[in-house]
């Protein structure tokens, strides 16, 4: 396995990509719970730059 | 995606159609009905049952490829349209994925992650901060593609609780629905009932089929075999020319809203399903596996897709339509509304209560497997991660799905999707190259359907492969000491036969 942490709360995970996809995702739920207007806007700015003909 | 179609075609008929997903003298860990059977529970989800009649009837009213909509030739173009994105390119997608996630972690013994595939091009750089930043936009993508199904999933089962039951279709209850659902998904993991979710599975299975038997046998029989087969004819003859289909001459916004979302969709569930497919996979050759992959989910969804998108057209042109008009409201209401449409009369509740039952065990069996995959990627390709994370990513994946929801539903969780699918298509490009430069040391491999064999001969053995004398025992030059004599055997027998002249002279 690639670096699995040996001990710890995270022992048999790998410790950067866990917390690191936690640290986003969980910033996209902070953010998208308590700015839902702003967050579906950008969501929809961003999907119009990403599907741009 | 019109590339990996092509990609996946070649690699199931080209010089490497005979290299196993495991060691050489390996066999298919499942049987080839078993085997089918879980892909059909690969091709079908959710997703499918979300957009089985929504994607046909919207295309129906309009789409760049018809003049004049709510007419036959509109339903049959419609039809084409929904299996272009139900079908052979997006499980290109998935069959790729899967193919290289099953190469590097059967032959090759790397940990079962989306990282192992860049090995021949970073070496042991992979266990640095570039396969950690590779790992994290997997997770990154699958997190979203979930969350996303989930939503739509959920919406759906409101739809079917507002016919059925007469509940106001609210937010709230959607928040309730992703409650209980993932509630169930965590329980699961934390009280080891996985054999409760095999059962979930396979009610999935019979529950399917017994959907589609009725649709079948109450709908239009004969229109929807018939729209089926023609649109499948259709849909065969314009795949080139859909695959390459840009949208630039026509004014309209129709490939970012339908094509670039569903490959964006099918993208982000791409390490999720891929790794589904490469764990029942093993043993088998890439011919066996393009062929079972691409085929076998897409005959599926074509005949899910031709008879419940069929029924809803049927009702619209030559019946009391109304499909139309509750999609134009709703589109999570689709299946419910062509449910009502057949007038069965008492039936009605029965079917679309047993339909809230499969999205319902879909979305269980889909949030605990989701759950696995995650955490698979996170614990550096460990099959078996630690409960407590399972549980930690499920309770996570319910609150992204219900944000997304309290965001704004439907568009806010295609645009979310997309968003997270873009940079792990740079990922998926990056396998391609991984795979590739892997595959160079296959030179001897099995080009007719024999094993691969040692080159007998030390001149024929390139300087590269006799630099490599600690390669693992499983590349085809360094089988064990009795498949050698096996082979050996083999070849003496085989005297003339060209495919072992070829491999002698390496490939």
């Amino acid at each position: 396995m690639f670096n699995q942490a040996q001990s710890g709360p995270l022992k048999g995970m790998n410790p950067r990509v866990t917390l690191a996809s936690m640290l986003v995702v969980l910033t996209s739920v902070f953010l998208a719970g308590t700015h839902t207007d702003t967050t579906g806007q950008a969501l929809f700015t961003l999907r119009e730059w990403l599907t741009l003909p | 995606m019109a590339f990996l179609l092509l990609f996946m075609v070649w690699l199931g008929n080209g010089r490497y159609k005979n290299v196993r997903l495991g060691g050489d003298h390996e066999r298919p860990e499942f049987t080839f009905f078993s085997w089918v059977a879980m892909l059909f529970a690969a091709g079908t989800g959710v997703g499918i049952l979300f957009w089985s009649v929504a994607q046909p009837i919207l295309q129906f009213q309009e789409n760049p490829f018809i003049d004049q909509g709510l007419t036959p030739e509109a339903a049959t173009i419609a039809m084409r349209l929904t299996y272009f994105h139900w079908g052979l390119n997006g499980w290109a997608i998935f069959g790729f994925v899967g193919l290289v996630l099953g190469y590097f972690a059967y032959r090759q013994n790397l940990p079962l992650t989306i990282r192992s595939a860049l090995h021949p091009l970073w070496g042991d750089g992979v266990r640095g901060i570039k396969g950690d930043i590779v790992d994290t936009l997997a997770v990154f993508g699958t997190v979203f593609g979930i969350a996303t199904t989930l939503g739509l999933g959920v919406q759906q089962m409101n739809a079917g609780l507002t016919q059925v039951f007469g509940l106001e279709p609210s937010i709230n209850l959607q928040l309730l629905v992703v409650a209980v659902i993932m509630t169930i998904a965590v329980a699961s993991v934390v009280s080891g009932v996985q054999k409760g979710v095999r059962l979930l599975s396979e009610a999935n299975f019979w529950l399917s089929i017994a959907a589609l038997a009725f649709i079948l046998f109450f709908g239009p029989t004969q229109y929807l075999i018939g729209l089926t087969i023609e649109a499948t004819g259709d849909y065969i003859q314009n795949l080139l020319s859909l695959t390459f289909h840009t949208n630039v001459t026509r004014d309209s916004s129709w490939q970012a809203e339908w094509t670039v979302f569903f490959w964006g969709w099918w993208l982000a569930w791409s390490p999720f399903v891929g790794m589904f497919i490469a764990r029942i996979s093993r043993g088998r050759t890439f011919r066996e596996f393009v062929l079972g992959v691409l085929l076998v989910p897409t005959l599926i969804t074509i005949v899910w897709i031709g008879l419940f998108g069929g029924t809803a057209l049927y009702h619209e042109l030559f019946g009391a339509g109304g499909v139309i008009d509750a999609v134009s409201v709703d589109v999570s209401t689709a299946l419910f509304a062509t449910i009502e449409g057949m007038q069965i009369g008492a039936l009605t509740p029965v079917v679309s209560t047993l339909l809230i039952v499969l999205i319902g065990t879909y979305l269980v069996t889909s949030a605990n497997a989701g759950t696995l995959v995650i955490n698979t990627i996170l614990a550096g390709g460990d099959a078996d991660p630690p409960t407590l994370h399972r549980i930690i990513w499920g309770v996570v994946l319910a609150l992204l799905t219900a944000v997304l929801l309290l965001a704004g539903g439907l568009h806010v969780l295609q645009a979310a999707v997309i968003a997270a699918a873009m940079p792990f298509s740079l990922v998926v490009i990056a396998m391609v190259f991984g795979l590739l430069r892997a595959l160079g040391d296959e030179r001897f491999a099995a080009r007719e359907g024999i094993r691969s064999i040692k080159p007998a001969e030390p001149w024929a053995v390139s300087s590269k492969a006799e630099e490599q004398p600690s390669e693992p025992a499983h590349h085809p030059w360094q089988l064990s000491e009795e498949s050698q004599i096996a082979n050996e055997a083999t070849t003496d027998n085989q005297q003339g036969n060209e495919a072992t002249t070829e491999n002698r002279q390496g490939g």
